[in-house]
C-alpha cells in the first residue's frame, strides 16, 4: 500500500462476507426478556427511529461473534479488501472465555499466503484494535493459525511481547500504517468500497 | 445641461473615474446626445497629460457603457468606435478603451466592418504581455463579444484572425481568462477551419493539461479547478451540429473535444499523461479521455485503442471503466460490421482471468465484460458466447463448492450488464433482437436454481441474484420457466438463519411481480401464508416465533403490491379468528389462573398483534404510495375488526385476547388509516353509523352481520360498562380523529359529544390506552371545530383548569390526567393558531414556580407537544387545519420565558425544556444557544433518561450541524461538555438499569464521538486523556450497543 514493491500476494481469494445472522443471540435470555420479545415489531422500531433490542437488567458478556465484528472490517495492508473478506480472520478462529479473573481472548488469523510479509504487520493491527476495543481486564493472545506461515514462531513472539508491540507503535510511520488499516474498523461487517 | 461644465468639474475636481450621476441620467433620457459629451470632453480625452486622459477616457466609457443601445446611433457607433480603437494605442486608456468597446461590440448598429477594424486594432496594439490580468480579461471579453455577435465577419478574416488569436491567448495563466480563452478557443476551433495552425493551436490548449490549479483560500472569484477541467473538456456534441453551437451563449467552454482533427496530436499525449497520473489527475485524464474518444472517432481512436485498453485494465474502477465503455461504443457503433479484433484480445484476457472466478482479479474481468456488453451488441454477444460455456464447464468440474459461489456470481453479473443494457433509456436494443443469451437457455436454468438450492450461503445468494436478473431479461424465460425460479426463490424467503439472504429474495420477487404477479399471487402468497401457525409457537420456541414474525413481514411486504391486499385481509382475519377461537376454547377447559397459562395467552396475543401489524403495515405503505384500492376493501375489513372486539367485549370470556388492549389499539391503527381513504359519501355514512353505535349503544349497523351477540345494548360510555367494554372507545376514537368533523358529517351538537368524552374523561380510573384515545379525539375535534366549541373551550378553562389541575385536594393522578387533557386541546388549538392555545401553554407555565410531584409531572406532560401521534393525528390529512409556521410562533414565545426562568434553575423548567426540546425549530435553538447550552448540560444531571436521550439528541444535531455562528460557544464550553457526556456514559455503579438508561449512554457515548470532529484539538486536548482513559470504562459496558458505541467513540479519540 505504501510502496511501489510488487505485492507479495497479487490476487487473493476474496471470500462473501456473511452477515451476522438474525437469531445469534437468541436464546439466551431470560423469561422476561422473551415476554418483552414477543412484543418487538421490527415495523414499530422503524417509526421510533430503532429501538435497542435490550430490555433487562442482565450483563451481556463479551463473545466470539462480538469480537470478530471489532476485527472483521479492518483493511489489509495490501488489498482494499478486508480481512474477512480474504479469510485473514473469521469468527471460528476466535475464543472467548469470560472465566472472573481470568478473561481470556483467543485469536488466530491465516495469511492469504505462507510467506506473507505483511502477517506481523495484520497482527499488529489486530493487537491495537483489540487494545483499543476491549476492556483491559481481558488478556488477549494473537497467533498465526498453526501451518499457516513460514516463521509463524517469530511472529507469534512478536506479537505477544509487550515491550515489543509498544517499541513498534513508538516508529510513526508504522502507527501510520497500522491508523490506515484500521480507518475501517468501525464497519464491522456493513459495505465496504471494494 | 451645460455638459462642458459638467465635464470640466468632473475631470479637475473628482477622483472618481466614474461618471457623474445627473450627466449618465441626462444621456439616457436622451436629453443630451453622446456626441455632445464627446466635444465636450474633446480637450480632455486627447490631452497630453496622462492622467487627465485616462480620467477624460473613463468618463466616456462610463457613460457609453451605461446608455441604452437606442440611444446611439449607426453614426455615433462609428465616431465611437474609432475613437476607442485609437485609444488602444495609448497604455494608460487601454483598459477603459476596451470596456467601452465591449459594450459597443453589443449594438446592432455595430458593423462588420467596425468588427474587424476592431479585432485588427486590438491585436496589433495590445501587447497582452505588458498588461495586467484585469485589462487582459478585457480583451478576451472584447473578442468573446465580438466571437458572439459578428462571428461571421471575424471568420472572413480566415487564417489570420486564426492566428492572431493564437498570440492573444498563448502563454495566458490566469484562470479567470483561461476561462474565456478556452471558450473562445472552442468555437474557433469548431467553426473556423483551423487546420493551417492545427498544431500551435494544439499546443496553445494541452499545453493546460492535465490541469493542476488549485484554487488560493478565500479565493473571491469562486472559479474552482473543475471548472477549468470542464472548460478544456467538452461535453455537447457540437461538432456535427454547429448551427446549435453558435446559439449557445455563453459558449460551452470545452475546448480539447472540440476537434477530430486534435486526434492524432492528442492520443499520444493522453496516453502519456495517464501512465504515471494518480489519483484527481488521474480522474481528469479519464474523464476527459471520455468526453473526447465520442469526438475523435473510430478512425482516430482504432490506432492507440491496445495501448489504452493496455493502460485502462491496469486498474479498472469508476472512470477508466466508463472510458473504456465509451472506447468500445466508438469503436464498434450499432449497425456496422466491424473486425472484432481487438474485443477478442479483450475477452480472451478476461477469460483467462475467470479461470479463477475466486480471486480478486475476477472482479474487474466481470467489470470490462460487463462494460462490452453494454456497449455494443455485437460485441457484447461474442463475449458471452466466449465466457458462458468456460464458466458453466468450470461450474462442473469444480470439486469445491465454495469455488462454485464466485462463478455463479459471475453469470449473475453479466446478466446484469445484459438487464440494463435492454432496459437502458432510450435503447433499441432487446432481447428479441440480439438473442445473446439464447442457446444457454436450459444451462442457466438449472445452474441457477441449483446454486439456490445448494447448502452454501455465498451459492445461494448468487443463484438469486442471477435468476432474479434472468427473470429481468425480457422476453427471455416462459411463464412456467419464471414460475419454476419463484418457487426456488420462496424457499429462499423461508431462511431462517439469513437475514439477508430473505431480504434479497423478498427483494427479488417484488421486483419480479412488477413485470408478472402471478406467480407471487399463485405460488408464494399461498405458501407464506399456509406457513403461518394456527396458534403461537411457545414462549420458548424463539426460532417459530421468529419464522412466523418473518413471513408476516414478507407477506405484508408483497401484498403492497396492487391488487393483493383483499386476499391478506381474508387470510389475516380467518388467522386471527382460527386463533382467537382454538384460544377461547382451551382457556374454558382449563381451571384457569395457572402461570402457563397466561404466558401462552401473552404468546398467543402477541401472535395476533403481529398479524395485525402486518396488516397494518400493508395498508399504510399502500395509502404512503398513493394506491387508490385501498377504500374499497373498507367493508371487507372494518365491520369484522369490530366483529372480532365486539364479540370480545360483550362475551363473558374475559380473558380472551380479543379484550386485549395492545390488540386493541393496533386494530385501532388500522380503522383509522382506512377510514381516511373513504370518499366523503362513505365518511358521512360511517360516521353515522359510528355514532349511532357509541351513543345509542345500537351496534348492529357498525358490524357485518354475520355474528351474533350476546347483548343487544352496549353502552362503552356508561358508568357501569364492564373495563372491556370501556376499551371500544378506543376504536371509536381512532374512527373519528380520521373523519372530517363538519355538521353534514358529523351530525351531532358538538359541544355536547365534547363534554360527554370530558365528562368520561374525568370519571374514574380508566387505563392508559382508553386515556390516550379521549386526549386524541379531544384534540382532533377542538382543532376541526374550533370555531363553533365556545361554551366547551369556556368550559375546560373552569372546570379543567380551576377544580382539577390547580386543587391541590385531588390526588396527583387526578390532576395530571387534567393536565394531559389541557395539553392535548391547546396542542388541537395550536396547530390551526387559535388564539387560546398559546395563553393555555404559558398558563402551564406558570405552575413550575411551586414544588411537589405534581409539578414535576406537569412539567413532563409538556412531551405531548413533541408527541409523534400528535403529528400524525393532527395533520391535514386527517382532517384537520393546520397553519403554517405554528412552531415557530410557540417557541417564539415560549424559548424567552423558559431561557429566563431556567436561571432559576427549577428543576421543573429544566423537565418541561427537556420534554419539548426536539420539537424546538433548530435554528431557534441554534441562535439562542449561549443561553441554553448552560440548561442544556444542566439538564444532562436530572435523573430522568429519557429526557437525558431528548438532550442529547439536539446536543448532537447542535454538534452536527455546527454552524459558524455557534462555533466560539462550543468551543469555550468543550471542555466542560465533555466532562458532562463522560458522567452519563459512564455513570457510577448502582443506578437502576432501564432501556432509557441504555440508550442515554450510548447516545452520550456518540455525542462525545463527534467532538474530535468539530472542536479543534487544542480545546479538547486537556480532556483528552481523560476521556481516553474513561472510555475504557465504557468498552465494558454490561450492554453490547453501549460497548458498540464506546468503541467508535474511543477509536474516534
Amino acid at each position: 500500500m505504501s510502496s511501489s514493491r510488487p505485492l507479495d500476494n497479487l490476487n487473493p481469494t476474496i471470500i462473501v462476507p456473511t452477515a451476522p445472522t438474525a437469531g445469534a443471540h437468541l436464546g439466551k435470555a431470560s423469561q422476561k426478556t422473551k415476554l418483552e420479545r414477543l412484543w418487538h415489531d421490527e415495523d414499530e422500531a422503524d417509526e421510533v427511529g430503532g429501538t435497542f433490542d435490550v430490555e433487562d437488567e442482565e450483563r451481556e458478556e463479551i463473545d466470539e461473534q462480538e469480537v470478530f465484528d471489532l476485527l472483521r472490517s479492518i483493511t489489509d495492508p495490501e488489498h482494499p479488501l478486508t480481512l474477512e473478506q480474504l479469510a485473514v480472520v473469521s469468527a471460528s478462529q476466535i475464543k472467548v472465555s469470560n472465566k472472573k479473573g481470568a478473561e481470556r481472548v483467543l485469536i488466530e488469523f491465516t495469511p492469504t499466503i505462507p510467506h506473507c510479509s505483511m502477517a506481523t504487520l495484520i497482527g499488529l493491527t489486530l493487537r491495537v484494535r483489540l487494545l483499543r476495543a476491549l476492556p483491559p481486564r481481558y488478556k488477549v493472545d494473537i497467533r498465526i493459525k498453526e501451518g499457516a506461515h513460514q516463521s509463524e514462531n517469530a511472529v507469534n513472539k512478536q506479537l505477544n511481547d509487550k515491550e515489543r508491540v509498544h517499541a513498534a507503535l513508538e516508529n510513526s510511520h508504522l502507527l501510520g500504517v497500522v491508523e490506515g488499516c484500521l480507518a475501517t474498523a468501525h464497519k464491522r461487517g456493513g459495505v465496504i468500497g471494494v | 445641461m451645460d455638459v462642458e461644465r459638467v465635464c470640466r468639474t468632473h475631470i479637475s475636481s473628482s477622483d472618481d473615474l466614474q461618471a457623474p450621476t445627473d450627466l449618465v441620467q441626462a444621456v439616457q433620457s436622451g436629453s443630451v446626445g453622446l456626441l455632445e459629451v464627446v466635444r465636450a470632453l474633446g480637450e480632455y480625452i486627447t490631452s497630453p497629460e496622462d492622467d487627465v486622459r485616462r480620467k477624460g477616457v473613463a468618463l466616456l466609457t462610463d457613460i457609453v457603457s451605461q446608455t441604452p443601445s437606442e440611444r446611439i446611433n449607426r453614426q455615433a457607433t462609428q465616431v465611437l468606435t474609432s475613437f476607442f480603437t485609437e485609444k488602444l494605442e495609448d497604455h494608460p486608456s487601454v483598459p477603459f478603451a476596451l470596456q467601452a468597446l465591449v459594450s459597443l461590440a453589443k449594438l446592432p448598429t455595430f458593423g462588420a466592418g467596425e468588427t474587424i477594424k476592431t479585432y485588427r486594432s486590438v491585436v496589433e496594439n495590445v501587447k497582452m504581455r505588458s498588461h495586467v490580468q484585469a485589462t487582459r480579461y478585457w480583451v478576451f471579453a472584447l473578442i468573446d463579444a465580438l466571437m458572439a455577435h459578428h462571428r461571421d465577419a471575424l471568420k472572413g478574416m480566415g487564417d489570420d484572425f486564426v492566428a492572431s488569436y493564437i498570440k492573444v491567448a498563448e502563454g495566458e495563466k490566469d484562470p479567470r481568462n483561461l476561462l474565456m480563452a478556452f471558450g473562445i478557443m472552442r468555437v474557433v476551433l469548431i467553426e473556423f477551419d483551423p487546420y493551417l495552425h492545427l498544431e500551435d493551436l494544439f499546443d496553445i490548449v494541452f499545453c493546460y493539461f492535465p490541469i493542476t490549479f488549485r484554487p488560493p483560500p478565500n479565493d473571491p472569484y469562486g472559479i474552482t479547478s473543475d471548472d477549468l477541467k470542464l472548460a478544456l473538456r467538452y461535453a455537447l456534441p457540437l461538432v456535427q451540429n454547429p448551427i446549435r453551437a453558435s446559439n449557445t451563449i455563453p459558449f460551452p467552454r470545452k475546448c480539447m473535444a472540440s476537434t477530430p482533427r486534435f486526434a492524432p496530436l492528442a492520443m499520444p499525449v493522453f496516453l502519456e499523461k495517464l501512465a504515471p497520473s494518480l489519483g484527481a489527475s488521474k480522474r481528469d485524464v479519464l474523464q476527459s479521455l471520455t468526453e473526447c474518444i465520442p469526438v475523435y472517432g473510430q478512425q482516430a481512436v482504432q490506432g492507440y485503442a491496445s495501448d489504452l485498453w493496455d493502460n485502462l485494465k491496469t486498474e479498472i474502477e469508476a472512470d477508466a471503466l466508463e472510458t473504456f465503455r465509451t472506447m468500445i461504443v466508438t469503436l464498434y457503433p450499432e449497425g456496422k460490421e466491424n473486425s472484432i479484433e481487438m474485443a477478442q484480445e479483450i475477452v480472451k484476457e478476461c477469460a483467462e482471468l475467470l479461470q479463477e472466478p475466486e480471486k480478486s482479479k475476477a472482479k474487474p474481468a466481470t467489470k470490462i465484460l460487463s462494460g462490452l456488453i453494454a456497449a455494443s451488441p455485437s460485441v457484447g454477444r461474442f463475449a458471452l458466447s466466449q465466457v458462458l460455456p468456460q464458466l458453466f464447464r468450470q461450474y462442473h468440474t469444480e470439486s469445491e463448492i465454495p469455488h462454485r459461489g464466485p462463478i455463479l456470481s459471475v453469470i449473475a453479473d453479466l446478466l446484469k450488464a445484459l438487464v440494463e443494457a435492454y432496459t437502458a433509456q432510450g435503447t433499441t436494443r432487446s432481447h428479441a433482437k440480439e438473442k445473446s443469451i439464447e442457446m444457454y437457455r436450459d444451462e442457466l436454468l438449472s445452474l441457477l436454481s441449483s446454486g439456490m438450492e445448494s447448502p452454501s450461503l455465498a451459492m445461494k445468494s448468487a443463484g438469486l441474484e442471477g435468476a432474479v436478473n434472468l427473470c429481468h431479461v425480457a422476453g427471455f424465460l416462459t411463464a412456467e420457466e419464471v414460475a419454476f425460479l419463484v418457487g426456488k426463490m420462496n424457499e429462499l424467503l423461508l431462511q431462517l438463519d439469513f437475514e439477508d439472504l430473505r431480504k434479497s429474495a423478498l427483494e427479488g420477487l417484488v421486483s419480479i411481480s412488477k413485470l408478472t404477479s402471478k406467480p407471487i399471487e399463485e405460488i408464494t402468497l399461498p405458501l407464506l401464508f399456509g406457513k403461518l401457525p394456527d396458534t403461537a409457537p411457545a414462549l420458548d420456541d424463539e426460532p417459530k416465533r421468529l419464522e412466523y414474525k418473518q413471513i408476516l413481514s414478507s407477506v405484508s411486504v408483497l401484498c403492497t403490491l396492487p391488487g393483493l391486499l383483499e386476499m391478506m385481509i381474508l387470510r389475516i382475519l380467518s388467522r386471527l379468528e382460527t386463533l382467537a377461537s382454538i384460544e377461547d376454547a382451551t382457556t374454558a377447559t382449563e381451571s384457569g389462573g395457572s402461570d402457563d397459562e397466561s404466558v401462552r395467552r401473552e404468546c398467543n396475543a402477541a401472535y395476533a398483534y403481529s398479524l395485525l401489524r402486518s396488516l397494518l403495515s400493508t395498508i399504510r405503505r399502500k395509502v404512503q404510495d398513493g394506491h387508490r384500492d385501498v377504500a374499497k376493501h373498507f367493508d371487507t375489513l372494518v365491520p369484522r375488526l369490530f366483529d372480532f372486539f365486539v364479540g370480545g367485549a360483550t362475551s363473558n370470556a374475559s380473558n380472551s385476547i380479543k379484550t386485549d388492549v395492545r390488540l386493541l389499539s393496533a386494530a385501532a391503527s388500522i380503522i383509522e388509516t382506512m377510514t381516511q381513504t373513504l370518499p366523503r359519501d362513505r365518511q358521512i355514512a360511517f360516521a353515522d353509523v359510528l355514532l349511532q353505535a357509541y351513543q345509542y349503544g345500537d351496534f348492529k349497523a357498525l358490524l357485518s352481520g354475520n355474528t351474533k351477540l350476546e347483548t343487544t345494548a352496549i353502552n362503552p360510555f356508561s358508568p357501569e360498562a364492564s373495563e372491556s367494554t370501556q376499551n371500544l372507545i378506543i376504536l371509536f376514537s381512532a374512527a373519528i380523529i380520521s373523519l372530517p368533523a363538519e355538521p353534514d358529517v358529523l351530525s351531532v351538537d358538538i359541544n355536547a359529544l365534547l363534554n360527554t368524552l370530558l365528562d368520561w374523561y374525568l370519571s374514574g380510573s380508566h387505563n392508559e390506552g382508553q386515556k390516550t384515545a379521549i386526549q386524541h379525539v379531544l384534540a382532533s375535534l377542538v382543532n376541526k371545530r374550533a370555531s363553533d366549541i365556545e361554551t366547551f373551550l369556556h368550559r375546560v378553562e373552569n372546570e379543567l383548569w380551576t377544580t382539577r389541575v390547580v386543587n391541590p385536594s385531588s390526588s396527583t393522578t387526578e390532576r395530571t390526567d387534567a393536565i394531559e387533557a389541557w395539553i392535548w386541546i391547546a396542542r388541537g388549538l395550536l396547530v390551526r393558531n387559535h388564539t387560546s392555545a398559546l395563553p393555555m401553554i404559558v398558563q402551564v407555565f406558570s405552575l413550575f414556580d411551586q414544588a411537589g410531584p405534581f409539578v414535576e409531572r406537569a412539567a413532563k406532560s409538556l412531551r405531548i407537544l413533541a408527541d409523534k401521534a400528535g403529528e400524525r393525528i393532527l395533520a391535514k390529512d386527517h382532517y384537520c387545519v393546520v397553519k403554517p409556521l405554528y412552531k415557530q410562533k410557540l417557541y417564539n414565545t415560549l424559548l424567552p420565558a423558559l431561557i429566563n426562568s431556567g436561571n432559576k434553575q427549577s428543576t421543573a423548567h429544566l423537565l418541561a425544556l427537556g420534554s419539548i426540546i426536539n420539537t424546538i425549530p433548530k435554528s431557534m435553538i441554534m441562535s439562542e444557544l449561549p443561553m441554553m447550552l448552560p440548561m442544556i448540560m444542566r439538564s444532562l444531571s436530572l435523573p430522568d433518561p429519557e429526557l437525558r436521550c431528548n438532550m442529547l439528541e439536539v446536543l448532537t444535531t447542535i454538534l452536527e450541524v455546527h454552524e459558524d455562528s455557534v462555533d466560539e460557544v462550543l468551543h469555550a464550553q468543550a471542555k466542560s461538555m465533555v466532562e458532562k457526556l463522560l458522567a452519563v456514559a459512564v455513570p457510577e455503579a448502582g443506578i437502576a438499569e432501564s432501556p432509557a438508561a441504555v440508550r442515554s449512554r450510548a447516545a452520550a457515548l456518540r455525542c462525545l464521538g463527534i467532538f474530535p470532529a468539530v472542536i479543534r484539538y487544542d480545546a479538547l486536548h486537556p480532556v483528552k486523556a481523560r476521556v481516553i482513559r474513561e472510555l475504557g470504562d465504557a468498552v465494558d459496558d454490561s450492554k453490547r450497543v453501549v460497548r458498540k458505541e464506546a468503541v467508535d467513540t474511543r477509536s474516534k479519540w
